[in-house]
């Protein structure tokens, strides 16, 4: 007797979930495929990115007004104890003794052999 | 051979409602669980500067091969990929197996990393970690093996310094032939992507910019991702790699600013590489130039990096000794899936073992 679908319907559900998933990524993929959705795509990420920008130059005139720093001030100066800091770990780098790696095995591995094929 | 009986439907009932009261049970376990641990394998971080980590995992063999291995990991994920769990583990296969395994990982680049390009990765990162590796080993030799762009820059060194130390490359799903990822370049399309007013505002790419291109590559597959783990909410093994797998997509990688900018005009809209003309600190990437044994791990199925974009590697390198091995598979599961660990590794390890004495 042929099986059916019935006897088994989360298996059925699971069956039907692969599907979607298929033809759903299928079908995206077609769309996302298009030159007219790059384009309507990138133009709505692009907005954002230039009110960001602008919002930022704006706020940094404001902040110059008030003789404040503005956050990218503040970020230059994080940049430049970074590099400070780096230049330091270069100097400690320098000066130190080079480094040992711990005990290691002998470096005498040869691969295994392939196991020899039994006379017919 | 006969098939399993079939069991009968009341059976089944029964099962389906353990698994429901399980699947409750163990759901609200997940709202509280802390995050599965990764990366277990002991190792050392013997080299640290910003954004590169350099580890040196600790020999698990009592003899190894005289050549040491370096992975180089893709820029936009973790390394812990290829060592997520004991028996999960690439590198602790590797380490079983012989080799003296390092790694180049990336950590998040700082703000003041948005500089770095092509250049610092190939020519100041690897060359730093091989140096270190030569220093630690007393070896001059070094296997190179590249995952994804990973692959890229490990190819691009492998150009540029055709005269050593690399002794071997291995390189998984390398994107050479940038035409043949479609989605992304349509979605790159230098008409009305523009890379450099994204750089000049965030600086470095910001993860989630990463993240939502490869969900997009597959639009349903993050929801119906989350049904099936409601689906094996039972099974304890099924939830523990999927929380895995999820921990790392998580903990996708920014990219440094520059360097993506590199990577969109020069590889994806200008495709150098595989056309000509990519260069690094004004020389020339040829990929003929390569002359070191390669060993060219391609997944059948990969959406990301899909085959096609990758198959040019192996016809356009000089090596006389080079290997490609198709595997079904995705762009992750070709490494670090259950096929991976029974089929992929023990060939990895017959190609490498001769060429590492």
């Amino acid at each position: 007797m042929a099986a059916s679908p019935w006897d088994d319907p989360m298996g059925m559900w699971r069956d039907m979930l692969d599907k979607f998933e298929r033809q759903f990524n299928e079908a995206g993929n077609k769309v996302m495929g298009q030159e007219q959705f790059s384009a309507a795509m990138n133009k709505a990420s692009m907005l954002p990115l230039a009110m960001q920008k602008a919002l930022g130059e704006a706020m940094a005139k404001y902040f110059a007004a008030l003789n404040l720093p503005s956050r990218d001030d503040i970020l230059s100066l994080g940049e430049r104890l970074n590099a400070v800091e780096e230049q330091l770990r270069r100097l400690a780098d320098a000066t130190a003794p080079a480094p040992v790696a711990a005990a290691s095995p002998p470096r005498t591995r040869k691969p295994k052999p392939p196991p020899k094929e039994s006379a017919p | 051979m006969s098939a399993a009986p079939k069991p009968a439907p009341g059976e089944r009932l029964r099962v389906e409602i353990e698994r429901m009261i399980q699947r409750n049970i163990k759901g609200l376990e997940q709202f509280t669980a802390p995050l599965t641990p990764v990366g277990l394998t002991p190792k050392d971080t013997v080299l640290s500067r910003g954004t590169m980590q350099l580890y040196h995992y600790r020999a698990q063999s009592d003899e190894i091969y005289r050549v040491p291995v370096l992975i180089v990991m893709a820029t936009t994920n973790r390394g812990y990929i290829l060592d997520l769990a004991p028996g999960q583990s690439l590198v602790e296969f590797l380490l079983q197996r012989g080799y003296d395994v390092y790694m180049l990982d990336w950590a998040p680049p700082r703000r003041d990393e948005s500089r770095l390009g092509f250049e610092d990765y190939v020519l100041d990162f690897i060359p730093s970690a091989i140096r270190t590796i030569q220093q630690r080993s007393g070896e001059r030799d070094v296997t190179v093996m590249g995952y994804c762009m990973g692959g890229v820059l490990s190819a691009c060194y492998a150009a540029l310094h055709p005269g050593g130390p690399m002794q071997n490359l291995v390189c998984f799903t390398t994107p050479i032939d940038w035409t043949q990822m479609k989605l992304f370049r349509n979605w790159a399309d230098a008409n009305s992507f523009d890379v450099d007013r994204v750089v000049g505002t965030m600086g470095n790419v910001p993860a989630e910019m990463i993240v939502t291109s490869f969900d997009m590559l597959r639009p349903a597959s993050r929801a119906t991702a989350q049904i099936r783990l409601w689906d094996n909410m039972w099974n304890d093994e099924f939830v523990k790699g999927f929380r895995m797998m999820e921990r790392w997509g998580n903990e996708t990688l920014p990219l440094a600013g520059e360097y993506f900018r590199q990577t969109m005009k020069e590889l994806m809209h200008a495709n150098k590489l595989f056309a000509g003309g990519f260069t690094i600190g004004g020389r020339k990437v040829e990929l003929s130039s390569i002359t070191a044994p390669i060993f060219h791990i391609l997944a059948e199925h990969d959406h990301i990096v899909t085959y096609e974009a990758s198959k040019p590697l192996i016809q356009m390198v000089g090596s006389e000794d080079k290997t490609e091995l198709i595997v079904k598979g995705g762009h992750v599961s070709v490494l670090a899936g259950a096929n991976a660990v029974k089929r992929l590794w023990p060939k990895i390890d017959d190609w490498l073992g001769g060429r590492s004495t």
